[in-house]
């Protein structure tokens, strides 16, 4: 049974071509005309995509980055090939009420009557503190979108990254052009609109339960109501490449949208190792001798100055952070990202409209 | 022990089955569902064929080749600080092997509604100084409901567990580009298909229960304890999937290592690393020379030849660093990072 159903074939609605079908595949785009229908043959409506920057845009840009990363000499790009990953994009809007413990304290203070010396009465204030609670009932407004890769069970090198880089500014209609032009390669969804909303239903509910336990020191409810829009169907292009450097092996991860490398691996050489070691040696024991002259600063009555505590505590903490320097030294290899600027859900949703 | 014998209901093939609720046929690559073929009185004509095999069943395809996934693995082994840099020469590798393990994936839509019991706040003694603020604040019982909507594809390796690697306990297969099973594709790279050891039920049980475990985590948010709950939990497949991977066995200066390397996508699962000769002497004098100087100063620090704080602030940092240095020669396994 197995060879005779590898493939599933259907012909195009709109130019009679053979489409290709995967058997987890829920949608499909034709190879020739571009048209995307599901398995019944129903036209998809409203297919976008983001359009890629060129390969060699994206190679100038790894080079560039590990530049960057004081990575130049000998780095020889090894593979590097692009696919267009299908995505849904669930606009939605939600309302959340919540109702939780906030903690804080307040200073009070106690007159304490004590005999000096000469037995004459003193009084002196000293401060505690108590801890104080009240219960805290807000709610908040949340909109965007949630984009959900329309996959099941996917995982590849920058993945978060990738799904935090999708920003829809360049959105255009679906052109399989733009496919072939990268050789990328292409690949149909296996899930569907109505499960998408629903993946974005559990992950909207949960990140407003976050937002709203970081408004209270303890949530005690929180509930969401949350509306969901037809989701758009986007492909949106992910370059990975792998370069050898001193004979070994690195990965890379870029968005072709706006060719950004979204994270890769930076090769440790060795004189780099050593230069962080000794680094990380000198911090820690020119810090140890801070730290011991400070101790050593005293007033007549034999407490530690004040400039004294602060090259202490200044001291301890360098030597706690030469351990950064130190630890890179010991890596199998560094890892840097892209930063990635929180989307803004009021643009991006006008963006939708008309979707 | 004799194996059992039966005829594959697709190809009609008289096999010798080992002892697994499953197995794929060796000549047409169907699942058979091995635990409903004996002793049932099934026969493969066509009414039974139905409930004899696996319909949904699929494979991840193998994207690499022995020599290929030997070449990533040695580059791979060259970034470990430590690893052997001439592991490409040095290193005989004595087995390299691909098997399609096997694994269940079920996708399903859960809706639950739940009443149960929560702490709620109840406060007491205003602070004077604080208007709105109170000292204390006590949890009571109180009885809550919700509703819980969520959409699960959960996986479940069909591997005994103590023939499972312990890297593999974690590790996420990713599914995308399965196809129906190709039994061809298999022989073609020479791969062995390993047999699930649950039955088609007894996965779905499983992977039902791992549904209702998630939504209880979900539940659990809310509420410290479930007094009630009604679940909908729709199964909208179930699939069993073979996927690649390459279990190698090397052998450098004597000493045995393995490693696994996913077959559809290259990457290193584990891999238990020799650490090289030369590195091995270097660092030995290394934590002597780091750890012997942090010895000294701490004895110096506190005799106060040199000042305390110096002594033993700058000693144990020294000696961290030895101890660091030590954890790269203990170190034996390694494995690629999923994300």
């Amino acid at each position: 049974m197995a060879q005779e159903t590898t493939e599933i074939t259907k012909n195009c609605p709109q130019c009679g071509a053979v489409l290709v079908k995967s058997p987890e595949d829920l949608i499909i785009t034709c190879a020739y005309c571009g048209e995307t229908v599901d398995v019944e043959g129903k036209k998809i409506p409203n297919h976008q995509m983001l359009p890629s920057q060129e390969g060699a845009t994206i190679q100038a840009n790894i080079q560039e980055f590990l530049k960057k990363n004081h990575v130049e000499e000998g780095v020889v790009i090894e593979e590097l090939k692009a696919v267009y990953l299908p995505y849904w994009v669930v606009p939605f809007n939600s309302n959340t009420q919540y109702y939780g413990v906030l903690n804080s304290a307040v200073t009070r203070y106690r007159t304490i009557q004590s005999r000096d010396a000469q037995g004459r009465t003193v009084t002196r204030q000293v401060s505690y503190t108590v801890p104080v609670f009240r219960d805290e009932r807000g709610s908040f407004n949340r909109g965007g979108r949630e984009n959900c890769i329309a996959r099941k069970h996917t995982t590849f090198y920058g993945f978060d990254k990738f799904q935090d880089s999708l920003f829809l500014d360049t959105i255009q209609p679906f052109d399989y052009q733009q496919v072939k032009k990268y050789g990328a390669e292409f690949i149909n969804a296996e899930v569907d609109a109505n499960e998408a909303q629903r993946d974005a239903y559990g992950r909207v509910e949960n990140a407003n339960r976050r937002l709203a336990a970081s408004k209270v020191n303890k949530l005690v409810r929180c509930d969401s109501r949350i509306q969901l829009e037809y989701p758009t169907y986007v492909h949106a292009p992910l370059w990975q490449a792998r370069f050898k450097f001193q004979e070994k092996i690195y990965k890379v991860a870029a968005t072709g949208t706006s060719g950004t490398v979204l994270k890769a691996e930076i090769p440790l050489t060795f004189g780099r190792r050593m230069k962080n070691l000794a680094i990380g040696i000198t911090m820690l024991l020119v810090c140890a001798y801070a730290a011991q002259w400070g101790y050593g600063l005293r007033t007549p009555d034999g407490d530690i100055e004040t400039w004294g505590w602060i090259l202490l505590i200044i001291g301890f903490a360098v030597m706690v952070l030469s351990f950064l320097f130190t630890s890179t030294a010991f890596r199998m290899q560094l890892e840097k990202s892209a930063k990635i600027k929180k989307q803004k859900p009021q643009k991006t949703a006008m963006n939708l409209e008309g979707a | 022990m004799k194996m059992p014998k039966i005829t594959c209901p697709n190809c009609a093939a008289d096999l010798e089955v080992p002892d697994a609720p499953i197995h794929t046929c060796d000549y047409c690559g169907t699942a058979i569902q091995v635990s409903a073929m004996i002793g049932s009185g099934l026969t493969p004509t066509t009414r039974d064929r139905e409930q004899l095999v696996i319909k949904d069943h699929f494979i991840i395809k193998c994207q690499y080749n022995q020599a290929q996934v030997k070449n990533l693995l040695v580059d791979w082994v060259k970034k470990i600080p430590g690893a052997p840099q001439d592991f490409e020469e040095a290193a005989n590798i004595s087995q390299n092997d691909l098997k399609f393990y096997p694994m269940w994936v079920g996708e399903y839509a859960a809706t639950s509604d739940y009443v149960g019991i929560d702490n709620w706040p109840q406060f007491s003694r205003p602070a004077f100084d604080r208007p709105g603020w109170y000292e204390v604040v006590t949890y009571y019982k109180r009885e809550e409901s919700g509703h819980i909507i969520r959409e699960y594809q959960k996986p479940l390796m069909a591997v005994d567990v103590q023939n499972l690697p312990i890297y593999l306990r974690d590790y996420v297969v990713t599914t995308t580009g399965k196809v129906y099973f190709d039994i061809q594709h298999v022989k073609k790279l020479g791969g062995v298909i390993l047999d699930s050891i649950y039955k088609l039920e007894e996965a779905k049980t499983n992977l039902r229960q791992q549904v209702m475990g998630s939504q209880t985590a979900e539940m659990h948010k809310e509420v410290v304890q479930i007094t009630r709950r009604t679940d909908d939990i729709q199964e909208k497949g179930v699939y069993y999937i073979h996927f690649p991977l390459y279990e190698i066995k090397f052998e450098y200066r004597g000493k045995l290592h393995d490693a696994l390397v996913d077959g559809s996508n290259g990457r290193i699962v584990y891999v238990k690393v020799p650490v090289s000769v030369e590195f091995r002497a270097k660092s030995i004098a290394a934590i002597g020379g780091f750890g012997g100087i942090g010895a000294l100063l701490i004895i110096l620090g506190t005799l106060s030849v040199i000042g305390i704080i110096f002594g033993i602030g700058g000693g144990v940092g020294l000696i961290i660093i030895a101890l660091m240095i030590l954890g790269l020669n203990l170190r034996s396994k390694a494995s690629e990072k999923q994300k």
